[in-house]
């Protein structure tokens, strides 16, 4: 049976639809129909969000459990080598909280911040984002950063609507953030996401000293994101010694998907 | 007809509900599950045609309007899918058995997502100058579809016996003289 005159005359008009949905949406025409539905989703999507959290949390109770006594044995055969290292680390965790009480305080009391609640995330594995619950009606707008209440960034507003907002995660693969490393160099570079894998840093010259284990933090170049906002430490060190360039992997102190409050700052 | 109305539109919150809700929070494999795109092809086999086809003008902006993805590249790709869907089951099969069923699953997640990569890849290029789609090998593509396929086939799978059990959608019809 050959595709009728009706279905290809269907299949027409709804390809018509789509791209006057372009037109319209890119216009704003559809602004008020794009609000309408996410006020209406909004107060189930946060509901179900909330129950599924938790759902989450049991089963990584569970899934703990079963892995506690594997990580026992594994943590009794890293605690001699742990000895060694600690005092390595204590004077590494020194430096790190000196670092932080250092990171603008005046700037910090200057913060103005919106908290949101987390209702959603986008679910495609291309695009790490989340939504949350406030938005233009907030005095929310596009490129604000998101922290959480530690002040670590975990985002960039991306797109708003009046009664929700969605976020842009730093491990998203189109996500870039100015940043820099808290060395002797002070290294400036991009923050780039990798597919919600995690986050690099690019183009960092060979002679900049660069040590993993460094604090990695927004560099206040972007005109809404304030310096000083913790983005990671620096976790794996590319590149060769010949190397003109190096590449960085930056470990992220927190778990994206376990987000469920969140700030973002509204003005510096 | 309101009955109607509200059963489609508890349908829709329901898959928009699953999608950006309940599906993140799950880790790995779980999140390839392609949960509007199984139930709108229950729909079509079900339902029909056109049902399936207002069905996702209505999902895909909205899944749209949740996803940093050039709008309405979603909706654009379920239309192009269950357009695909129509032409190969009016061609190729006689009936709506499981293995239709599941034929179109596969058919389904497999065109709609090469799409949807494609239109990413697509959009990361020229905004920015990232050729990432370039740089996959094709074991990497093929160990990804074959994953994704899979998870689809066992999600198909549960939702046609789901149908079966508690619907007379896929029982078969015997006709007596």
């Amino acid at each position: 049976m050959a595709v009728t005159p009706r279905k290809a005359k269907l299949s027409i008009a709804a390809l018509l639809i789509v791209v006057l949905v372009f037109v319209f949406h890119y216009l704003g025409v559809l602004r008020p129909v794009e609000n309408l539905v996410m006020v209406v989703v909004r107060p189930f999507q946060s509901g179900v969000y909330g129950v599924s959290q938790s759902i989450r949390g049991v089963y990584d109770n569970w899934q703990s459990g079963q892995e506690l006594q594997t990580q026992i044995d594994e943590l009794r055969e890293q605690h001699l080598n742990d000895l060694v290292e600690q005092n390595k680390f204590r004077l590494l965790k020194e430096e790190v909280d000196y670092l932080r009480q250092q990171l603008d305080l005046v700037e910090n009391n200057e913060w103005q911040l919106q908290v949101a609640h987390v209702i959603g995330a986008g679910q495609d594995d291309n695009a790490q984002t989340i939504i949350i619950d406030r938005g233009a009606k907030h005095n929310i707008e596009k490129d604000m950063p998101v922290i959480t209440n530690d002040g670590i960034i975990v985002g960039k507003v991306t797109e708003v609507y009046d009664y929700a907002a969605i976020v842009r995660l730093l491990n998203d693969h189109n996500s870039q953030l100015a940043a820099t490393v808290y060395n002797e160099a002070g290294t400036v570079g991009v923050a780039q996401g990798e597919f919600g894998l995690g986050v690099k840093m690019e183009l960092i010259p060979e002679n900049e000293g660069l040590a993993t284990g460094v604090l990695v933090v927004t560099s206040g170049l972007e005109e809404k994101i304030p310096r000083g906002l913790v983005i990671g430490n620096v976790e794996k060190i590319f590149g060769s010694d010949e190397d003109i360039f190096k590449t960085a992997t930056i470990k992220l102190p927190i778990d994206f998907t376990k987000l469920s409050i969140v700030s973002v700052i509204t003005s510096r | 007809m309101i009955f109607k109305g509200l059963k489609y539109f508890l349908l829709i919150l329901f898959i928009v509900l699953i999608e950006l809700s309940i599906l993140p929070q799950t880790g790995g494999w779980v999140k390839m599950i392609n949960v509007f795109l199984l139930i709108l092809t229950l729909i079509y086999l079900t339902k029909g045609f056109n049902t399936a086809l207002a069905l996702s003008l209505i999902i895909g902006p909205i899944m749209d309007l949740y996803h940093l993805i050039l709008m309405p590249s979603i909706t654009f790709c379920l239309v192009v899918t269950i357009f695909f869907m129509d032409s190969i089951f009016s061609r190729l099969f006689t009936n709506k058995s499981y293995y239709s069923f599941i034929s179109m699953i596969l058919l389904s997640v497999l065109v709609y997502n090469v799409l949807i990569k494609g239109i990413y890849g697509l959009q990361t290029m020229v905004t920015n100058s990232d050729f990432y789609l370039f740089s996959w090998s094709p074991s990497m593509i093929g160990g990804y579809l074959a994953t994704l396929l899979f998870v689809n086939f066992i999600a198909g799978t549960i939702l046609f016996l789901s149908s079966y059990f508690f619907s007379n959608n896929f029982k078969s019809v015997i006709l007596r003289d």
